[in-house]
């Protein structure tokens, strides 16, 4: 069987366009293969921005509390000033404590004993003082911001320490330490001015410790806000003072 | 007459390019696969309200880091507290 010319023309023209769109293909079929779909669509998502997350809404049970703790709770959430640790505030002023998770839910609600003394400062050397040398008007518990971390005692009670450097501590109460100061009864009493009586640690009773701080520090590192009750929430915490107060407020309401 | 050149002339293209593809399907090396972690490494689902950050809308203010009471010192030698 013979081809005639024109045939023959035709499919070597034929191969030479073949040839060409290979030419053009090939690379770009070899590059999505080569990625495979999965790859295509991740890629596809990746260019989308992430759609972002409404900031946790703070969740305090049916608990009463303060009108600073609420606004100091509402804008560690919005801002996310915890950096996604459960965080615990210490309210001063009512003499209560309250264990966050990361999302501000509300986990539980203590009386604590505080320092004696009304201030939000820590006298500088003091944690390097002993406990029998700490003056009255120097047994404040210190306001403010502080990463608690577990540790120990020399006694080798385990607390958690909120401010390392001024020795103050987050601990069981320890009722037999100083019996006549009755730190056990004060707790359990209704009032609130009793419960001023340590040198400046924070006494949790003790089924609540080891209920809600010690597995909660015991395994992280955890936030702990301490209300002031000399200074203003703006003083000690500068995030909130740099917020306008028209947006607090409104951002309060809506959350 | 034309017609039957064109239809010559696809059939030729079409039949090398159909050739190149299966050839290049054939001979290209094998591609990664799935993607797989080693579980090592694995990302583990967070537990809810546990330890995620929360994300934010709005930029963060000033973060209370910088407040006047803070603590950031390591805190593993024992010492004694103020009770």
């Amino acid at each position: 069987m013979r081809i005639s010319p024109v045939v023959a023309r035709d499919i070597r023209n034929g191969v030479l366009i073949g040839a060409a769109l290979l030419i053009v293909l090939l690379p770009l079929i070899s590059k999505v293969s080569s990625q495979g779909p999965e790859a295509v669509q991740a890629n596809i998502a990746m260019a989308q921005p992430p759609a972002p997350l409404p900031p946790p809404v703070p969740d305090f049970g049916d608990v009463d509390i303060t009108a600073s703790t609420r606004e100091l709770v509402q804008w560690i959430a919005r801002t996310g000033d915890n950096a996604g640790m459960p965080f615990v505030l210490v309210d001063k002023q009512a003499a209560r404590l309250h264990v966050f998770n990361a999302t501000a839910r509300l986990q539980d609600s203590t009386p604590v004993l505080l320092g004696s003394a009304s201030g939000d400062e820590s006298v500088p050397g003091i944690g390097d003082r002993p406990v029998a040398l700490v003056q009255p008007h120097e047994r404040t518990t210190p306001a403010g911001r502080f990463v608690g971390r577990f540790g120990h005692t020399l006694t080798g009670e385990d607390v958690v320490w909120v401010d390392y450097d001024a020795a103050v501590s987050m601990h069981r109460v320890r009722p037999t330490l100083q019996p006549r100061e009755r730190r056990a009864e004060r707790l359990a009493s209704a009032t609130i001015d009793d419960n001023r009586i340590s040198y400046g640690c924070i006494n949790v009773p003790a089924a609540f410790y080891d209920a809600n701080i010690h597995p909660v520090f015991s395994t992280m590192s955890a936030v702990v806000y301490v209300l002031p009750e000399q200074k203003t929430l703006g003083e000690v915490f500068f995030g909130l003072a740099a917020l306008p107060q028209a947006t607090v407020r409104r951002s309060a309401g809506a959350v | 007459m034309t017609t039957s050149k064109i239809l010559t002339t696809t059939v030729a293209a079409l039949t090398v390019v159909g050739a190149g593809l299966v050839y290049a399907q054939t001979t290209a090396p094998s591609g990664p696969g799935p993607m797989t972690q080693d579980p090592a490494t694995q990302a583990q689902p967070t537990p809810p309200n546990t330890t995620t950050p929360p994300a934010t809308t709005t930029t963060p203010a000033m973060p209370s880091q910088e407040s006047t009471q803070r603590s950031t010192v390591p805190m593993t030698t024992p010492q004694a507290d103020r009770n």
